[in-house]
């Protein structure tokens, strides 16, 4: 079956940054581009173990009669024929219910925001539980348009970094890309890494692996192409993990403006 | 065991202990967990509406008391709309919806914000009960907790239902009627499993809220006696009330639809209704609130009013709680019902009395307690709530025969004529009132995507009847699709049917193609169709098997008999 | 001792997703292991048994799959053996004797079997042109043969079989089979090969069993090479 993004547009000039950013991902990757257009400023998302209520900033709801028309060009401008998704269930009257069972879904860095926040740095905390929860891969992207031309991984040696790393091989394979990996030690012995890979029968992605065994992280991204898509895998565990700001999903975000593919716990690769 | 553990390795230390236990003994200890919650959720809501209506106590005498109730519906939904992003409804269909279609997953928030609105709504005069907003709230925290646990579907429907009866166990001091509430009207279904949590919860629930409030009796009185003469008159409150039933609830969902029209900002309509219903008030007190002092005096034989009166004051209270409930306050409809139930009822015996004055009827509470008895039974055609719920309120079991009989005729005349009660409706009219084992149910839980079968094979258009043979010989189907060999979208199906026939045919096989002899009228499926619509399809167009295509790619077929296996195998494992 | 998640849909005839849902829902008893949904075999036994599910276990689900037997010729040509100098007059005779010469397994009766192979020769003849026979018993033999095999049997004089083309029958194929698909399987490539004049008339000469053996493998590969291929449905 054909893969699916949903993508939540936004009829203003920042949205349509978004939206040729999801447009480039589709094409380049061979995937479905479904487009919802929100009529009211909330939904639902119900996931496994959890619902998340996504608020939308009121400019989402800007100008809804030419939304339509402007979120078709901008995908056929990208060679893309959208879909469009209407919701059919609703939990009340102006709560309308978005089906999980896509593949990808397109999130600003902050959903709730104003338009001054888009800055780097604040992933919004809908986001953050959509991550937490959603069994696809987040498309965070770039808040203006660029073409990324490769693909970097952030290997960080767990389960979801493992995640992370075979949708980068299947990334890939999708786009003719090329696959690099990035890893920063901290101190950490390079052998459990090498076991890690070893175990997981991962090794044929790492043929270009820069690992950072001295430096601050906050330096050493500056290694990672300006142009490439970066792929990562979020905090999966603890609790006090998640409450803490100094977690390495928020450092990398503040760092990189890339658009990104966060793979959460719940991700099936 | 050490000593200090931090959060994370105590939860997964919980997680492993979890694991390892029997699946219905942790049940009951997270029933026990929401009963609590739950019966805390309505103490403080008690505690609220008391403490509101206190603060407000100087005010209710001025001339502007009027506005109260205005203002109170202005803010709650303010509240609700603005500050907690709820995107109200009334709340117990909601619940209904999560539990039908959702696997009982509700909003963290919900399980406090209605709690707060519910008291800004009724402690200023709106005509709403405490029901509802205290059914999602322990309904939420049930589901919430099953979170925490990582419980599945089932599991956390049940704890949807042990928070829901928790709570009207709490706030009514009535147990029973809160599982049998859970059960009749939340869940739907009584199984096994589900079956001590909820009791578990309810005296949980119960409990908590006697040790906060006290164990009292709510609407108590002396004893009845009734005659078979009354037992008998009893038969005409269930009449009356079924229709004043019916009329409420048609009054109620009209007033939702239509005032959504007329006024835009859902907290000026609110307070527009509010306003309404205060007017009202300064009438008749009686409307006004929750209703509960009325109701007291009422049973206690204190209600001074004649028959003209008392029918004023129940049409008057229906009228009120319509526009309350109608323009966005929130709130419930259980002590409305009680409410004007019970002044319907005096209604009748005041009525009795004039009519017959040579009988010695029974007393003005003895009718009025069949009176509530029957407009509950009858609003929420649970007739079975309805009884217990008046038994356990009243403490009279010794009238629990006519209380059968009222409710019982009262919940089938409702039915006849409004087929759906209040809280069903808006699930009932987009097809979500899904309750397990039913046809809605089994045919929304299959989907296509797990029913295609793949194992087709394709054929170009081009290809000739001679090309086919070797085909046909080597597939185990009936169905070839036909693609586009540079696109690969699908472009028609092939019948085996309809080419058997000229198969045999030599003269044919460089004669025909499949592209010009394929059905391009035959309906495609998408794998995120409605199971339902796709049966639909099946039988209006008289196909036993349709193709199913995503963005013009062929996936491969639906086919009724596979349907049927996995409906019965779906049927097998939802049933216990 | 644990079933997996592929393991169990396959038992029970059902796709992975199916099986996911049912775990995410309650409907089936599952426990998590290392981070994995497991089965343990005796309760999924027991919640099959007590919903009425029907589920074979492997070994059966195998068996019934594939039943024993390689359905190549040569195979089958090698265990039932080449016999030479079969007499008789007529059809009941010649059957008769090759019943008695046959190689077959001492676990069939062989009077049983020339009863059933009479049985399908009345019920049509199986000489089928150009003095070749194939008799084979009416329906698979209980406590029939565990590999298939064709007993090739040349008969000293021909003789009058009765047979489509009403040339005397030189040359019979006896097939024992295990299953009537298996028995098909062989029976078109059988015919294949006699469709071939050249075959037939290396027949005719009767060759040795090492010959005849080597002739029909060279034979089976050139056909195999040559069979037409067609696209199955690979959207996935």
């Amino acid at each position: 079956m054909e893969a699916q993004l949903i993508h939540v547009f936004r009829n203003t000039p920042f949205g349509r940054e978004t939206l040729l950013e999801s447009s480039y991902f589709c094409k380049t990757l061979g995937v479905e581009l479904v487009v919802y257009i929100p009529k009211t400023s909330k939904f639902l998302m119900y996931f496994e173990n959890d619902v998340v209520q996504v608020d939308l900033d009121r400019s989402y709801l800007t100008s809804p009669a030419s939304a339509r028309d402007h979120a078709a060009s901008i995908a056929q401008s990208a060679g893309l024929e959208p879909l469009f998704f209407e919701p059919k269930d609703f939990t009340a009257s102006t709560l309308p219910d978005i089906p999980t069972h896509f593949d990808y879904m397109c999130c600003p860095r902050s959903i709730v925001d104003l338009s001054s926040k888009i800055g780097l740095g604040y992933i919004g905390p809908r986001v953050r539980r959509i991550v937490q929860n959603a069994p696809f891969p987040v498309y965070i992207p770039n808040p203006v348009f660029k073409q990324w031309k490769s693909l970097a991984v952030l290997f960080g040696g767990s389960a979801n970094a493992v995640k992370a790393v075979r949708l980068g091989m299947t990334l890939r394979e999708l786009s003719g890309y090329p696959l690099q990996i990035f890893t920063q030690l901290d101190g950490d012995d390079r052998a459990k890494y090498d076991k890690v890979i070893e175990e997981r029968g991962i090794e044929e992605a790492f043929e270009k692996w820069t690992v950072f065994d001295s430096g601050k992280l906050k330096e050493n991204l500056y290694e990672v192409p300006h142009d490439a898509l970066v792929i990562m895998g979020a905090y999966g565990h603890g609790l006090i993990r998640q409450l803490a700001f100094g977690s390495k999903m928020e450092l990398i975000q503040t760092v990189l403006p890339n658009s990104m593919l966060i793979v959460g716990p719940y991700c099936t690769v | 065991m050490p000593l200090k553990m931090t959060v994370p390795s105590l939860r997964l230390f919980l997680l492993r202990i979890i694991r390892h236990m029997d699946e219905r003994l942790l049940l009951v200890i997270i029933a026990a967990l929401v009963g609590v919650g739950g019966g805390l959720a309505a103490v403080i809501l008690d505690r609220l509406l008391f403490g509101i209506h206190h603060a407000l106590r100087a005010m209710q005498c001025r001339w502007y008391a009027f506005l109260l109730p205005a203002c109170g519906a202005a803010l709650s939904s303010f509240f609700l709309g603005y500050i907690m992003k709820e995107g109200a409804g009334h709340g117990v269909p909601e619940v209904i919806y999560s539990v039908c279609k959702r696997g009982g997953l509700l909003r963290l928030r919900s399980s406090f914000s209605r709690l707060i609105s519910g008291a800004l709504t009724i402690a200023t005069g709106g005509s709403a009960g405490p029901e509802a907003p205290v059914v999602i709230s322990g309904a939420s925290v049930g589901s919430n907790i099953a979170k925490v646990f990582s419980l599945n579907d089932r599991q956390r429907v049940t704890m949807v239902g042990c928070g829901a009866a928790s709570a009207i166990s709490a706030i009514f001091n009535a147990p029973i009627a809160g599982m049998i509430f859970a059960v009749e009207v939340i869940l739907g279904e009584w199984t096994p499993i589900n079956l001590i949590p909820i009791a578990i919860a309810s005296v949980i629930g119960t409990e908590v809220s006697r040790l906060v409030e006290g164990n009292h009796i709510r609407f108590s009185h002396h004893q009845f006696h009734a005659s078979l003469l009354d037992i008998g008159a009893a038969v005409g409150i269930a009449v009356l009330a079924g229709l004043s039933s019916v009329l409420f609830t048609r009054l109620l969902n009209g007033t939702i639809r239509k005032s959504r029209d007329l006024v835009s900002p859902d907290w000026l309509r609110a307070a527009m209704g509010g306003a309404c219903v205060g007017i009202l008030g300064l009438f008749l007190a009686s409307v006004l609130g929750e209703g509960y002092d009325v109701v007291s005096t009422v049973m206690a034989n204190e209600y001074q009013s004649g028959l003209l009166l008392a029918a004023l004051a129940t049409l008057a209270k229906i009228l009120a709680t319509s526009i309350t409930i109608g323009t966005g306050g929130s709130g419930g409809i259980f002590a409305p019902c009680l409410v004007f139930g019970s002044l319907g009822g005096l209604a009748y015996q005041r009525g009795l009395v004039f009519l017959w004055p040579s009988i010695p009827w029974a007393e003005g509470g003895f009718f009025a307690m069949l009176g509530m008895a029957a407009v509950m039974s009858g609003t929420l055609q649970a007739p079975l709530t309805g009884i217990f719920l008046i038994v356990e309120v009243t403490g009279s079991y010794e009238v629990v025969l006519p209380l059968i009989l009222v409710s019982a005729v009262s919940a089938t005349l409702c039915h006849y004529m409004e087929p759906v009660s209040f809280y069903y409706r808006d699930l009932v009219s987009q097809g979500q009132l899904l309750r397990p084992r039913t046809d809605g149910r089994l045919l929304a839980d299959l989907n296509i995507s797990e029913l295609v079968e793949r194992d087709c094979v394709v054929v170009d258009e081009d290809t000739s009847l001679r090309e086919m043979i070797p085909v046909v010989r080597q597939s185990s189907r009936d169905y070839f699709p036909v693609e586009d060999s540079k696109t690969g979208n699908f472009l028609g199906l092939i019948r085996l049917d309809d080419i058997r026939p000229y198969l045999f045919n030599a003269d044919l096989h460089d004669a025909v193609i499949m592209g010009e002899i394929m059905d391009v009228t035959v309906p495609r499926v998408s794998p995120f169709d409605d199971m339902k619509h796709v049966l639909d399809l099946m039988d209006q167009t008289h196909r036993w098997s349709l193709p199913v295509v995503q963005g013009n790619k062929f996936l491969g077929m639906v086919s009724k008999a596979t349907i049927l296996d996995r409906y019965r195998k779906e049927l097998i494992v939802q049933t216990y | 001792m644990h079933y997996t998640i592929d393991e169990v849909s396959r038992l029970l005839h059902l796709p992975v997703s199916t099986v996911q849902r049912w775990i995410r829902q309650g409907n089936i008893p599952v426990y998590k292991h290392e981070g994995r949904y497991v089965f343990l075999k005796k309760g999924l036994r027991r919640w099959a048994r007590s919903h009425g599910i029907v589920f074979t276990p492997e070994s059966q689900e195998a068996a019934a799959k594939n039943p024993a037997g390689d359905d190549s010729l040569v195979s089958a040509m090698r265990i039932g053996g080449v016999l030479h100098g079969i007499r008789g007059n007529d059809a009941s005779e010649v059957l008769k004797s090759v019943v008695e010469a046959a190689p077959i397994d001492p676990s069939i009766d062989r009077d049983a079997l020339f009863v059933r192979l009479l049985e399908r020769e009345e019920l049509s003849t199986t000489g089928i042109g150009h003095g070749v026979a194939i008799p084979h018993p009416r329906s698979p033999l209980q406590d029939g043969p565990q590999e298939p095999s064709i007993t090739t049997c040349f008969v000293e004089t021909s003789v009058d079989y009765d047979a489509i083309d009403a040339v005397p029958v030189f040359v019979l194929f006896l097939m024992l089979s295990p299953s009537p698909k298996i028995h098909l399987r062989l029976l078109a490539k059988l015919s294949h090969l006699l469709r071939e004049n050249t075959f037939v008339d290396f027949l005719k000469r009767k060759p040795l069993a090492d010959d005849l053996l080597s002739k029909v493998d060279e034979m089976a590969a050139a056909m195999d090479s040559s069979a037409p291929s067609s696209r199955p449905n690979d959207a996935s």
